[in-house]
């Protein structure tokens, strides 16, 4: 539609339609990071604490029953289809599009297939299973 | 790592884990499906509902850097996903007397502190009566366990101007890939076996009566 034709109110109500979905993107960007962030900190905390202060803290209980507690009150979808590059197509030692030389990885070789689970992309709940194929193997890699 | 195909009442099943959002003794609890049991990441075991009882097989692995991997494997593939964590310092290396490389089969249970590790190459030991070989690279913070027998007669290794040596063969060894490369065992392999690296008191409270490797 020609721009000469358009009404004046129906323009500024396009404009401030578009302003009402960018904050309430930023809003959602802003609780999911947030929300993330303590789940993380929760987890690797509770790691973390263990070795530093399990003086301190009240002693575990014994390992003989199976008595799980509940931290987060759902379970995480399962990552099934978690992409994977071929390693020449990475650019050397760079951080944003590739992989550092000395970023530790967890190796894994099946019938002459090898796959590398960069453990980066592995910390936190949403991340700490990943169920994959290799090698005609259905296997998942844990951390 | 782990296999996902398990038997179930003599059928195969292949299952699908997932993160349950529970921790035991603050130990991931997984999840599975279809059956929804629940599974102990650390024992590799299912500890409640219809696959109760049930064990994982592990797959050997090891935590070691991405150079020195995929010069190992030049045709590996890598997981793409945007990172969750930026440790490129790595912890590992700063704090090694935090961790262990864990190893468990049946009742018996030998873990090695890092720190331990650090101090020397290689280690020739056992697990119950299972020889085993841990070789360790303290550049890239990679530790291996090997089964120290080959067609049926235990090695044991030294570690000698930067090689790997069997004191029977004389043969030299990989130590990255267990793989013999000189002598009368060239071409022969050590089983790789499926070691743990674990934050060394989660692994005590599963493991208590634990030996732990201490050098004499």
């Amino acid at each position: 539609m020609p721009a000469a034709t358009r009404s004046v109110s129906g323009e500024s109500q396009h404009r401030k339609m578009w302003v009402v979905l960018l904050v309430l993107l930023g809003v959602w960007v802003g609780s999911v990071y947030a929300f993330r962030d303590s789940l993380v900190a929760f987890f690797q905390g509770s790691q973390r604490r263990s070795s530093s202060t399990v003086r301190q803290s009240a002693p575990l209980t014994p390992v003989t029953e199976f008595n799980p507690r509940v931290v987060i009150p759902k379970a995480f979808p399962p990552i099934s289809d978690a992409p994977v590059v071929a390693a020449e197509s990475l650019p050397r030692d760079d951080p944003d599009d590739g992989l550092l030389d000395n970023e530790l990885i967890l190796g894994v070789e099946i019938a002459g297939e090898a796959r590398a689970y960069p453990i980066n992309m592995l910390t936190g709940p949403s991340r700490e299973i990943i169920n994959d194929r290799l090698g005609g193997a259905a296997i998942a890699a844990t951390w | 790592m782990y296999a996902r195909d398990i038997d179930w009442d003599g059928k195969k099943l292949e299952i699908t884990l997932a993160v349950s959002g529970m921790l035991w003794n603050r130990s991931l609890v997984m999840v599975d499906a279809p059956t929804e049991s629940l599974w102990s990441h650390i024992l590799g075991k299912a500890m409640r509902g219809p696959l109760e009882g049930t064990r994982l097989k592990p797959i050997p692995s090891h935590m070691t850097d991405w150079k020195t991997w995929r010069t190992k494997h030049p045709n590996t593939t890598v997981l793409m996903l945007p990172r969750t964590s930026r440790q490129f310092s790595r912890r590992i290396y700063r704090n090694p007397e935090r961790f262990v490389l864990g190893f468990a089969r049946g009742s018996d249970v030998r873990a090695w502190p890092y720190d331990e590790l650090h101090r020397m190459p290689i280690v020739n030991d056992k697990v119950g009566e299972l020889p085993v070989l841990v070789v360790f690279a303290s550049e890239s913070s990679t530790a291996l366990l090997f089964d120290r027998r080959v067609e049926g007669r235990t090695l044991s290794f030294r570690f000698q101007d930067g090689e790997l040596i069997d004191e029977q063969t004389n043969s030299t060894w990989d130590p990255q890939t267990g793989r013999a490369a000189a002598g009368i065992l060239r071409g022969k392999s050590l089983e790789l076996l499926p070691g743990i690296v674990s934050f060394r008191d989660v692994w005590k409270h599963f493991h208590p009566n634990i030996e732990e490797y201490a050098k004499q």
